[in-house]
């Protein structure tokens, strides 16, 4: 079974990606070992951290539980895709000035459902935001100035707006 | 001084942060050399076995196989772990359920786990044994030839005691006692331990997670029978170590593979394996016993605890702590102290962040309360009446405390949770509402600092163009100290830290640390950095007297630049080569082995105001403070990260981790993230972090470690929270909806 192949045709980071890829590999897999793009981590490789959040079609989903087949002619967006034109996005630089992140290896993964939280309700309360990223653990304990650096990054877009 | 501080003191981002915002930051994992192999773990299913037989013969033919480590062609090979017992890399006998009995190197990830499952391994089941006071008994199941005690004196406790504990006790007014027990806490960083060797013929690189890089090379020379200069250990980012990532298996089996393949070879952890192989805190069955006078003087400690060291543990987190630390922060004048550090068929036990004193708080400062409560004193009073206060001479070993402000420590503690406002006394709940029942509770702590600080070492380049260069092996371990090092440096040299560049976490580069442990990083690397940096600047200094023909008396080295009489002379002008300077740090004065002479370390009070549901049991933390003495917040940033998380994992302890083992086959139940709750965002409560900085004189500009000790009150701060709520205590941890409950008598 796991030798059944299939080609994808994948948009990451805006960059359209034909690959052979095995039927059961993980886009988890695919995007940190045939793309390169390690940014994505594996923390559990069991949907049950959130480390390896990444965005299809905007939507957070956790790579390590999407077959790379399913992602097949859909964009995805992972953390190497948030900077734009060598800037970073207002997330990232908040997460830096509130000291977001201890280790940060988890960060990559809070950082993408932090933006699909954002992309959807621009202005969420404490309780929306807690809620929304509840699946994205930190051993180190960073949780309350995650919450500031989003916060502060929604106030700022805002204002931006 | 403070007012002078250009970059020392101040809230710095992270000067690795972008990398990690950005994904670039490459983790052990992140390496990916060209033709790598994957390595995969085959575990045990016994917890106690001997192997009888183990076959490889059919895992070998699948195509794709390329090398396979059992016991038997890894004969005679050990290493010196950090738990101080020689450890073979694979034994014929294992201990625990998912020890290491074979290593594949394949291809491919999906050709190794195929391969472990061609391999057939014939098991002789030996009697296992899971408690550690059980596992203490003379007749029970042995581990080792010589037994399961795994301390320092062969056969027996380790024993510390002074004065006349038997006539205190009897003279005493108060006495109070209480066995307390707490859990298998396995570390969880999210990063899986993970390694990546590659062989190139002549020289070993090994890319590691660890908080040991130089102690890793060590082992990995002794393994190899390579030179220390033949092997570099790479360690830039560490996705959070917590004590755990020291000296383990996994980099020399990836080692050992990449040797014999001449191939890089990953050995990546699942996360199952991470929970089991990777290490965890000890568990502990603590038996504690104060005696106290009428006045509330605490005169007595009667302190009897096995800790479960596991399969392979020893005594470095059990009852090392005797030898070295922050036990005896009260003043007892006569004490037992009497441990046993027990092996047992459970995954290796190693230092956890704070060891083994978030444990001995949660029974301590239940105690002291309760003796207070005998006494109708307040919390406050009874601890300030006995804690040691600055120039005290302590025992057992008469080190002289340094700096230790405890009357502002819980002054501020009792200001910032509103304690007096919300303390009704002894037997009042703050409030009771239909189900619900507020208390508040605290726990104080002192901390330690300057673990083995003649074991750092750091070396300063200044370079012409007013840049500087620091090396240093002291390594990162996801705290931030790459950030708060660099800001010493800047700070000693009166350089912007941007003009900072750091070379460090590659062994074949930095200069030898003990590794990053215990608080020590800052306290002990800071002043080895400040030692260079001064010899970098003496040479400077030199060699613009030389050269400039000038007096050294009128000679400055100011903002990058030289000043002559006051004149302004660019460094080029000075030095056309960087001049450096490098600087180990001395050994201290000691008043026992391992013992300074000076005892450093602030003290810390945590308060904790929690709900509990007398319905269901569940304990909900409200508001939860903590205060400590940093000496000085060389980056608030990170003193503040580091004491947010110490809580937030403290509460974790304290309320819901447990790893779980079934009865009798000693399996592990919950080794993943599904069944094994570390907090999360929802559970992480209102914490409160108050900084005292007190000026360490012993410090780095007045520093001090921080992380450890900030896990230590925690679950002593909530158990107390929720005696006061409940009326009834807790005497194990987690305390879990269903121990409330039991306690409370409902089921």
């Amino acid at each position: 079974m796991d030798n059944y192949e299939s080609v994808i045709n994948i948009v990451v980071n805006g960059i359209m990606h034909t690959i052979d890829v095995k039927n059961n590999w993980t886009l988890l897999k695919v995007l940190r070992d045939q793309l390169g793009l390690t940014g994505t981590k594996c923390g559990c490789d069991k949907g049950q951290c959130g480390a390896c959040t990444v965005l299809l079609n905007g939507k957070p989903v956790l790579s390590c539980l999407t077959l790379a087949v399913a992602a097949n002619e859909q964009e995805i967006t992972t953390i190497e895709g948030l900077a734009v034109g060598g800037n970073l996005h207002p997330l990232q630089e908040s997460f830096i000035e509130h000291h977001a992140l201890q280790c940060g290896f988890c960060t990559p993964g809070m950082i993408m459902s932090a933006k699909a939280l954002l992309d959807e309700n621009p202005h969420p309360s404490e309780e929306e935001i807690t809620h929304s990223l509840r699946g994205n653990l930190c051993r180190c304990g960073s949780y309350p100035k995650v919450v500031q650096a989003i916060q502060d990054t929604a106030k700022k877009m805002g204002a931006r707006k | 001084m403070s007012g002078e501080l250009k970059v020392v003191g101040k809230p710095v981002p992270l000067r690795d942060a972008k990398e990690k915002v950005g994904g670039s930051a490459r983790y052990s994992a992140d390496i990916r050399l060209d033709g790598m192999l994957h390595a995969k773990i085959l575990g045990s299913p016994y917890p106690h076995a001997k192997i009888k037989k183990i076959d490889i013969s059919q895992a070998e033919k699948i195509g794709g196989v390329v090398e396979i480590l059992t016991y038997k062609n890894t004969a005679g090979l050990t290493y010196a772990s950090v738990e101080h017992k020689p450890m073979c890399v694979l034994e014929q006998q294992v201990r625990y359920v998912g020890e290491p009995v074979a290593v594949v190197a394949a291809e491919t990830e999906e050709i190794a786990e195929e391969a472990l499952g061609a391999i057939k391994v014939d098991y002789e089941e030996l009697p296992a044994v899971f408690d550690p006071v059980e596992g203490a008994k003379p007749n029970a199941p042995k581990l080792y030839p010589e037994g399961n005690l795994a301390g320092p004196v062969p056969g027996g406790p380790l024993i510390e005691k002074w004065g006349d504990i038997d006539k205190a006790f009897r003279e005493a007014d108060v006495v109070v006692e209480g066995m307390f027990k707490t859990p298998v806490q396995p570390v969880t960083p999210i990063e899986p331990r993970t390694c990546v060797a590659s062989w190139d013929g002549k020289e070993l690189s090994a890319w590691v997670s660890t908080q040991f890089p130089h102690r890793v090379k060590e082992d990995l020379a002794k393994v190899l029978g390579l030179r220390f200069s033949k092997i570099r250990v790479i360690s830039h980012f560490v996705g959070g170590g917590f004590g755990g990532k020291k000296q383990e298996e996994y980099p020399l089996m990836a080692a050992l593979l990449s040797v014999r393949t001449n191939r890089p070879v990953k050995l990546e952890y699942s996360r199952e394996e991470e929970t089991i192989v990777g290490r965890r805190r000890y568990s502990s069955v603590e038996n504690i016993k104060l005696a106290a006078k009428k006045d509330g003087t605490i005169t007595a400690i009667n302190f009897e605890t096995y800790y479960d060291v596991g399969a392979h543990g020893n005594f470095v987190g059990g009852s090392l702590g005797l030898l070295v630390s922050e036990f005896y922060m009260y003043k007892f004048e006569d004490a037992i102290f009497k441990v046993y550090d027990v092996n047992t068929n459970l995954p290796t036990a190693q230092p956890f962040r704070g060891v083994q004193f978030p444990a001995y708080l949660f029974g301590l400062e239940q105690l002291v309360d309760q003796i207070a409560e005998k006494l109708g004193m307040n919390p406050i009073e009874i601890r300030l009446k006995n804690t040691y206060k600055t120039g005290d001479k302590m025992k057992p070993y008469g080190a002289t405390l340094s700096s230790f402000p405890v009357e502002e420590c819980l002054a501020k503690g009792v200001k910032a949770s509103g304690f007096r406002e919300s303390w009704k006394g002894w037997g009042k709940p703050v409030r009771a509402e239909n189900d619900k029942r507020r208390g508040i509770g605290m726990a104080y702590n002192m901390g330690w600092t300057g673990w083995m600080e003649q074991y750092a070492t750091a070396t300063v380049k200044i370079y012409p163009d007013a840049t500087a260069e620091l090396i240093t092996g002291a390594q990162d371990l996801g705290t931030g100290s790459n950030t708060t090092l660099s800001q010493v440096a800047a700070e000693e040299l009166g350089l912007p830290l941007d003009n900072v560049k750091l070379t460090t976490a590659n062994t074949g580069l930095t200069t030898e640390d003990w590794g990053s442990c215990g608080s020590r990083t800052l306290y002990s690397a800071g002043k080895a950095i400040i030692g260079a940096a001064r010899k970098a600047k003496e040479a400077l200094i030199n060699t613009a007297c030389l050269r400039l023909n000038a007096a050294k008396e009128d000679v400055e080295f100011r903002d990058g630049v030289i000043y002559v009489k006051g004149k302004r002379i660019l460094l080029s002008e000075v030095i056309k080569e960087p001049v450096s300077g490098a600087y180990k740090n001395p050994t201290p004065k000691m008043v026992a082995p391992l013992y300074n002479a000076v005892y450093v370390g602030g003290p810390l009070l945590h308060v904790a105001e929690v709900e509990v549901d007398m319905e269901t049991g569940e304990i909900t933390v409200l508001r939860y403070t903590a205060v400590q003495d940093v000496g000085k917040a060389i980056n608030p940033l990170v003193v503040e990260g580091q004491m947010y998380g110490g809580a937030i994992q403290g509460l974790g302890y304290s309320l819901k981790e447990e790893l779980l083992f079934e009865k009798d086959s000693g399996k592990p139940l919950n080794p993943d993230f599904l069944d094994y709750k570390i907090y999360n965002f929802q559970d992480a409560p209102n914490v409160q972090v108050i900084m005292i900085e007190s000026n360490e004189p012993t410090g780095p500009f007045g520093a001090m470690g921080v992380g450890e000790h900030c896990i230590n009150p925690v679950a002593g701060a909530v158990a107390n929270a929720v005696y006061n709520a409940i009326g009834v205590r807790l005497y194990e941890i987690p305390m879990t909806p269903e121990r409330v409950l039991k306690a409370l008598g409902k089921i």
